[in-house]
């Protein structure tokens, strides 16, 4: 009798990533979310916030077992309580010239703090089946992606911007961990240059149709008249100016955002790794993912945000539908680490002044 | 990890919940009240946890509920579930929105003005009146004799505030400078600088209309608007961000335009409010209220009467019928 070949050496089980969740239970909880957050003058919303992350990452799904989320309400009230009265300080002190320039450098300074900060708060206060995640980022790393490649970046007029976007991505993955278990990501820059130049498409595409019909509709005819005299539009003109900014940032830019978001994720997802063994796959359409953002905001504005709850758990049903973790080994091997103290000082910086670090499960 | 267990309560003596494996084998055992549950959230699984360490997961919600009794999450889960009770809930939001923007907003402000330390108002002016001088602002070419007769109508005004409209920290003055840039204009800051233009004393001499429009800048630092703005439009940056949570850029930027908006109404009422205070206070002092109306006939005559919806004063013709209004009324 002839022995089997040998299992190719990395053979991955497909597990498909499940969302839970449904409209109706998450109505429920934000709505009671908002009013106990107006009552309390917005104190409530720290607690707010934690129902609300558990509720999303204990509904997602992978191999049968469940995310979580273990900040508390009061931490994340005591670190928005510090980022609010620095927030406060710094706009008073602002008045004053030479301490606002001096404001601004210190900054510069504690930003890379905050960006580690927030990621090592957040990965520690995650986990998947009961095994924590962590974060090991320092802040040489974070100095680098806030402040020097975006400045790099600038100075070859945002040619490069592709890299500083590969190193800002690189940073977060690779210094992330499931447990004792480290994340790994390579991937070649130019799927990153290919995102880019869908994004510009867009923007110049659509943009130049916008800009025709707009100004065969004569919208622009008050502002282009007000130019030339330097006299005010007339305020019914500036409404109409107004909103054809909107219409703008709605079909030109916003678009283009997540045609950007739904490719980087797909390459993210798609060359990182979990300890050599595990591998992921994102298969996100681009277009079909800009169709949900973009009905999604309407959704929101015509239902005066009634129906927010509604369009987020549709957003996080269609990601999860296009993400597979591909199971390449036990995934009871994972083991907790011994967690470093953190703070929540960096993640209410992030909810306040919307540092984004998302990377998007 | 183990699959399959059941948990059981024993309600003899203490109460004492058991969880056994499929084959009956004691996993761990603990008094209840040691037992951590966590939070129902949505049908999400519910996870209990051990003194030992061991965490027993389970989708048995309503066997669960009952272990765990009336306790407070569990109230908060109940609010939640999705039927016509939940219809009070989304009043209590709508309304809750219009009181918070009401009342909630001033609340906030008025104690955060309250805990402004006193020497931040001095440093703010100067530090205004350092970074205008700075960039538009130039010497005054008024006369001394011109200064001086100007100065003398603003301490008569400054003479008849009430003792307690004056907070500590707040020094009243007047300063002249040219600024080509903004033509006939007066501005108060929050710790009680005010500032006069060349143009706006050469242009508008008459003593009445010169205490009207001071008396109205007075009032801007008596009600404290400038501080009040600061902090109002701070306060609604912030909740934005925290009461609307995750929206997504376009969406906030749209809360943020109507807030602008919203800001900018603010900003008229606090121009008819110092309006009202100046009028007063001009005739207080016997000077004719009638000078800050007329100072807006001419402004009409100069600049027009437009009052966008973006516009952060009132229609000048506005403020005239408002002001004869109030002189007319006492």
């Amino acid at each position: 009798m002839q022995t089997p070949p040998p299992l190719p050496r990395q053979t991955y089980m497909p597990a498909q990533v499940e969302f839970r969740g449904n409209t109706r239970e998450w109505f429920g909880i934000w709505i009671v979310n908002f009013v106990l957050s107006i009552i309390t003058l917005s104190i409530y919303s720290a607690w707010a916030k934690v129902r609300q992350k558990k509720y999303f990452y204990q509904h997602t799904y992978v191999g049968g077992r469940n995310f979580d989320y273990h900040a508390t309400g009061k931490q994340i009230l005591i670190g928005r309580l510090i980022v609010i009265a620095g927030l406060v300080v710094f706009t008073l002190l602002s008045a004053i010239p030479v301490v606002a320039v001096l404001g601004f450098l210190a900054f510069l300074f504690v930003m890379p703090w905050l960006v580690v900060q927030s990621l090592r708060f957040n990965a520690r206060m995650s986990s998947w089946s009961n095994v924590r995640f962590g974060f090991s980022g320092k802040y040489g790393g974070a100095a680098k992606i806030t402040l020097l490649y975006p400045l790099l970046a600038a100075l070859t007029l945002y040619t490069t911007l592709p890299y500083a976007d590969r190193a800002r991505r690189r940073f977060i993955v690779n210094n992330h961990r499931l447990g004792k278990t480290p994340f790994s990501f390579a991937a070649p820059i130019s799927k990153f240059y290919m995102a880019a130049l869908a994004a510009i498409a867009w923007v110049l595409v659509v943009g130049a149709v916008l800009g025709f019909v707009l100004m065969q509709s004569g919208i622009f005819d008050g502002l282009f008249a007000s130019l030339d005299t330097m006299e005010p539009q007339a305020p019914a003109n500036q409404l109409w100016t107004t909103l054809a900014t909107y219409a703008g940032l709605f079909v030109v830019i916003a678009p283009a955002g997540a045609l950007y978001y739904a490719m980087t994720r797909n390459i993210i997802f798609n060359h990182t790794t979990l300890g050599g063994a595990h591998a992921f796959h994102s298969t996100v359409p681009p277009l079909r993912y800009v169709w949900i953002v973009v009905t999604n905001a309407i959704a929101i504005i015509g239902s005066l945000f009634l129906l927010l709850p509604w369009a987020q758990i549709r957003k996080a049903r269609f990601l999860a539908e296009h993400t597979e973790i591909l199971i390449g080994g036990s995934l009871d091997e994972f083991v907790n680490a011994m967690q470093e103290e953190s703070n929540a000082i960096g993640d209410a910086y992030g909810d306040i002044e919307g540092l984004d670090l998302d990377i998007g499960l | 990890m183990v699959e399959g267990a059941r948990i059981t309560l024993s309600t003899a003596g203490e109460d004492h919940l058991t969880v056994q494996g499929t084959d009956g084998d004691l996993l761990t055992s603990a008094p209840l009240e040691k037992v951590t549950f966590s939070d129902r959230i949505g049908s999400a699984p519910r996870r209990l946890a051990f003194p030992d360490g061991s965490v027993f997961e389970t989708d048995a919600h309503e066997a669960i509920a009952l272990i765990e009794g009336d306790t407070r999450a569990s109230r908060l889960h109940a609010w939640e579930a999705f039927r016509p009770r939940l219809a009070l809930v989304l009043l209590a939001g709508v309304a809750g929105i219009w009181a918070f923007w009401r009342y909630g907003l001033d609340m906030m402000v008025a104690v955060a003005i309250a805990m402004t330390p006193a020497p931040l108002f001095g440093a703010m002016d100067a530090g205004t009146i350092q970074a205008l001088d700075r960039t538009i602002a130039g010497p005054t070419d008024l006369p001394e004799d011109e200064r001086a007769r100007i100065r003398g109508i603003f301490d008569d005004l400054i003479a008849i505030l009430p003792e307690d409209s004056i907070r500590s920290g707040q020094e009243y003055s007047l300063d002249f400078r040219s600024i080509p840039a903004i033509g006939p204009n007066a501005f108060a800051m929050p710790g009680g600088s005010v500032i006069m233009t060349d143009a706006f004393a050469e242009k508008f001499p008459e003593d009445d209309v010169i205490a009207g429009v001071l008396g109205h800048e007075i009032g801007h630092v008596v009600g404290d608007h400038g501080l009040k703005q600061v902090y109002r439009s701070l306060g609604i940056y912030v909740l934005v961000a925290l009461l609307a949570g995750d929206t997504g850029p376009i969406l906030e930027n749209i809360l943020l335009e109507g807030n602008l908006l919203l800001s900018l109404s603010f900003s008229r009422e606090k121009e008819l409010e110092a309006d009202a205070f100046g009028v007063r206070l001009v005739r207080d002092a016997g000077y004719d209220p009638v000078g800050l109306a007329a100072f807006f006939r001419r402004l009409i005559e100069i600049v027009g009467d437009d009052a966008g919806y973006r516009a952060t004063h009132p229609a000048n013709s506005a403020r005239v019928e408002r002001i004869e209004e109030l002189i007319d009324g006492e």
